[in-house]
């Protein structure tokens, strides 16, 4: 930087400073140097990102189940069978799909010397030399048939030597379908069924409600405790370190903790409750609605608090203390400091928190489905996209929820950039 | 709000919710030490918390205040008109009533023992009302994070019937020696838990390096040179889930040592494992201190 600025200064006249036009030299080989630099992380992050991505969006506008992502194709199966004068080699031929057929069917083998071929060929079967060689035109869907080649052992050849050698040389068949995945057949029928109905909405509703509640809870949470956590004491250090628990621990052991304390027959809670008689039986929390709904978010707050602790405390530590010291010498009281001090400092730190976590939680899968699998009015859009294409095996939906998600995302991202990128300099 | 001005409300008021959260909190903690029951009454800890809170902000001595607010919850809640009923009366309800009676008595002199009874000013009130909802904070927070906690490492130690039968026995039983630790002996002869060990770690300490390759190039760039465009590709939305909150813990690092050598820490930020989320915490640093 400095030394671009002086290189630059050094061309202009002193009196006419005006600022360089276009990128000098240096400049355009330190962006050279940058891109370069970043070649291989942004080739990976297109690789991993940019072609599902992709992926998801033709998908969604197909007709498309999880049996269809293998392409229909025909199927062969070869063995020696019978003895004596009924002995023959068998061609079993399927077509693996019920509904489409296979074009430009071959089969091609090679007649092992052992076996000596008696009778007639199957039709469309031709034999030059050793080679066998079938052209099968069409199979219809479903199609399923043996072809039968009337065969006797060669001399002094057994059995079982000739059953591994007709069996040794491996058949190989060719043939084409129309995978509903490459072919051009495009429908909307996907996007039809999400939005038909009821469900839909109440996704909606279940992941919106999860989203802004554990949100503004997770950053409330993280206000309070920085606010605790912002002074020294004794054991300060390890009461921080103990706040981070929730967060750093793995999702699958605190899920699994939860789901035991809060199990309407051997929980620890429903216990407590009990024993203090503020219920009278036992509360199924993730059981039941819209319980099971709150409590889910409710661990979504418990488990993203840390997050937000971490950032704010971060923020906070870095106020100047002489602006508490004025204010008190002004005569301003705690809460006036919070208010009037505090917050508005926070205030940039609070809204990428507020957006950041608002995507993140809106993207979140793991949480619900450990705790719940997406039961008792649980289920979220990210829920709905592992139900759609994996519980219901329709691929096709399962995308195009995904693409809806997708959608939500841009959406916030561009209001991320606008509103709030530029006032933290991000 | 004016009201809460006097001494003789915001005191009883302070001293009525903090009984009862220090009841409940006692309760709790001693369900789950012991398994027996104990549980708060919500009306008489909320009377005698009110009678204590304004006993509190009377002006005798602090010594003496702490003493008869100590002594009387004791009495009290071993007659069994306490803030805390239980129906035990081993070592346990001992035990429980005295820490109830120490507790309250330390913590609600060291609340409201120093407001006065009569007008308050902002300061005098606001600041009371702080060290109420502080020592409320401490407790909510630390009871959140170390229950789950708790249950967790105590269920690994005992056995699911025991579990089943009282589900607030989380006391361990001494007797069985290394047989607690029963659990994790079958898992690992049983059920490959060292192969499992190795797999995690294998593939983390690769991850790492395979991250570190990719990202310790891309994150000097922008860092350093800005490049202008790539910003435009912005991993954050491009990756769907929250792994790359990393970029938080990086943050604060930046953010803790803003003052000195900011420069330096830039490589901090290859330390979190994908090349997205490096970018993304590449941008958090304001690119000219970097230059600089």
């Amino acid at each position: 930087m400095l030394g671009r600025t002086f290189f630059t200064r050094k061309t202009q006249p002193m009196s006419t400073a005006t600022p360089p036009k276009g990128s000098g030299p240096l400049e355009k080989r330190e962006a050279r140097l940058a891109w370069s630099l970043l070649l291989p992380t942004i080739s990976i992050v297109s690789l991993v990102v940019v072609l599902p991505l992709l992926a998801i969006f033709w998908i969604s506008f197909k007709p498309i189940g999880l049996a269809d992502l293998r392409p229909p194709a025909p199927i062969l199966r070869e063995s020696l069978r019978g003895s004596g004068e009924e002995m023959r080699v068998e061609y079993r031929l399927r077509n693996s799909s019920q509904e489409v057929e296979v074009t430009g069917v071959t089969i091609r083998d090679t007649f092992p010397e052992s076996l000596v071929i008696i009778g007639d060929l199957p039709d469309g079967c031709a034999l030059d030399g050793r080679a066998f060689i079938c052209d099968l035109g069409t199979l219809e869907p479903g199609y399923n048939e043996r072809l039968r080649v009337p065969v006797m052992l060669a001399d002094g050849v057994d059995e079982d030597t000739a059953e591994d050698a007709a069996e040794g040389s491996k058949p190989r068949v060719t043939g084409r379908g129309t995978s509903i995945l490459t072919n051009s057949e495009f429908t909307l029928d996907n996007f039809v069924r999400i939005f038909d109905g009821d469900q839909f909405w109440s996704v909606m509703w279940a992941t919106l409600f999860y989203t802004v509640f554990g949100t503004i809870g997770a950053i409330v949470m993280g206000l309070f405790s920085a606010l605790l956590l912002n002074k020294s004491f004794w054991g300060q250090g390890i009461l921080r370190g103990l706040y981070l628990f929730p967060y750093v621990a793995p999702v699958i052991a605190v899920a699994f903790t939860w789901v035991n304390l809060f199990d309407p027959f051997s929980g620890s809670a429903n216990a407590l409750l009990l024993q203090m008689g503020v219920t009278s039986e036992a509360i199924n929390f993730f059981g039941q609605r819209p319980l099971a709904l709150i409590m889910v978010t409710v661990f979504e707050i418990w488990r993203y608090f840390p997050l937000s602790f971490l950032f704010i405390l971060a923020r906070m530590q870095s106020i100047d203390s002489d602006m508490y010291e004025a204010a008190d010498m002004d005569g301003a009281s705690p809460f006036q400091k919070f208010w009037y001090l505090s917050l508005p400092m926070l205030l940039g730190i609070l809204s990428v928190l507020f957006l950041l976590r608002f995507i993140w939680t809106f993207n979140k899968f793991d949480d619900i489905f450990l705790l719940t699998g997406g039961n008792a009015g649980t289920r979220t859009l990210t829920v709905n996209v592992y139900e759609q294409a994996f519980a219901i095996a329709n691929i096709g939906a399962g995308a195009a929820v995904a693409v809806i998600i997708f959608g939500c995302l841009i959406l916030f991202s561009l209001f991320f950039f606008k509103f709030v990128s530029r006032e933290e300099g991000l | 709000m004016k009201s809460l001005r006097f001494g003789y409300v915001s005191g009883p008021i302070i001293g009525a919710l903090w009984m009862f959260i220090i009841a409940l909190t006692v309760a709790i903690t001693m369900s789950f030490a012991t398994g027996d029951p104990f549980r708060p009454s919500l009306w008489l800890s909320l009377i005698q918390g009110a009678v204590f809170g304004l006993l509190a902000t009377s002006t005798q001595s602090t010594l003496i205040k702490t003493g008869i607010i100590t002594f009387a919850v004791l009495i009290l809640t071993l007659a069994g008109i306490g803030p805390m009923l239980m129906q035990t009366s081993g070592v346990s309800g001992t035990f429980a009533a005295a820490a109830l009676a120490l507790t309250t008595g330390w913590s609600l002199s060291k609340i409201i023992g120093g407001t006065p009874m009569g007008a308050l000013t902002r300061h005098e009130m606001e600041e009371a009302w702080i060290r109420f909802l502080t020592g409320f904070g401490y407790i909510f927070f630390t009871a959140i994070v170390l229950i789950p906690f708790y249950v967790m490492v105590m269920t690994s130690l005992k056995s699911q019937s025991a579990l089943l039968q009282n589900p607030l026995d989380f006391s361990l039983d001494l007797d069985k020696g290394w047989g607690l630790f029963r659990s994790y002996h079958e898992l690992f002869r049983d059920f490959n838990f060292g192969t499992y060990l190795w797999t995690s770690f294998y593939v983390s300490v690769l991850t790492v390096f395979i991250t570190l390759a990719f990202s310790i190039p891309g994150a000097y760039a922008v860092a350093f040179f800005g490049a202008q465009g790539v910003l435009a590709l912005d991993p954050t939305d491009l990756y769907g889930s929250d792994d790359r909150a990393g970029a938080a813990d990086l943050y604060c690092v930046l953010d803790y040592r803003a003052a000195q050598h900011r420069a330096r820490h830039h490589l901090d930020i290859s330390g979190h494992d994908d090349p997205g989320r490096t970018l993304y915490a590449a941008r958090l640093l304001p690119r000219n201190t970097c230059r600089g």
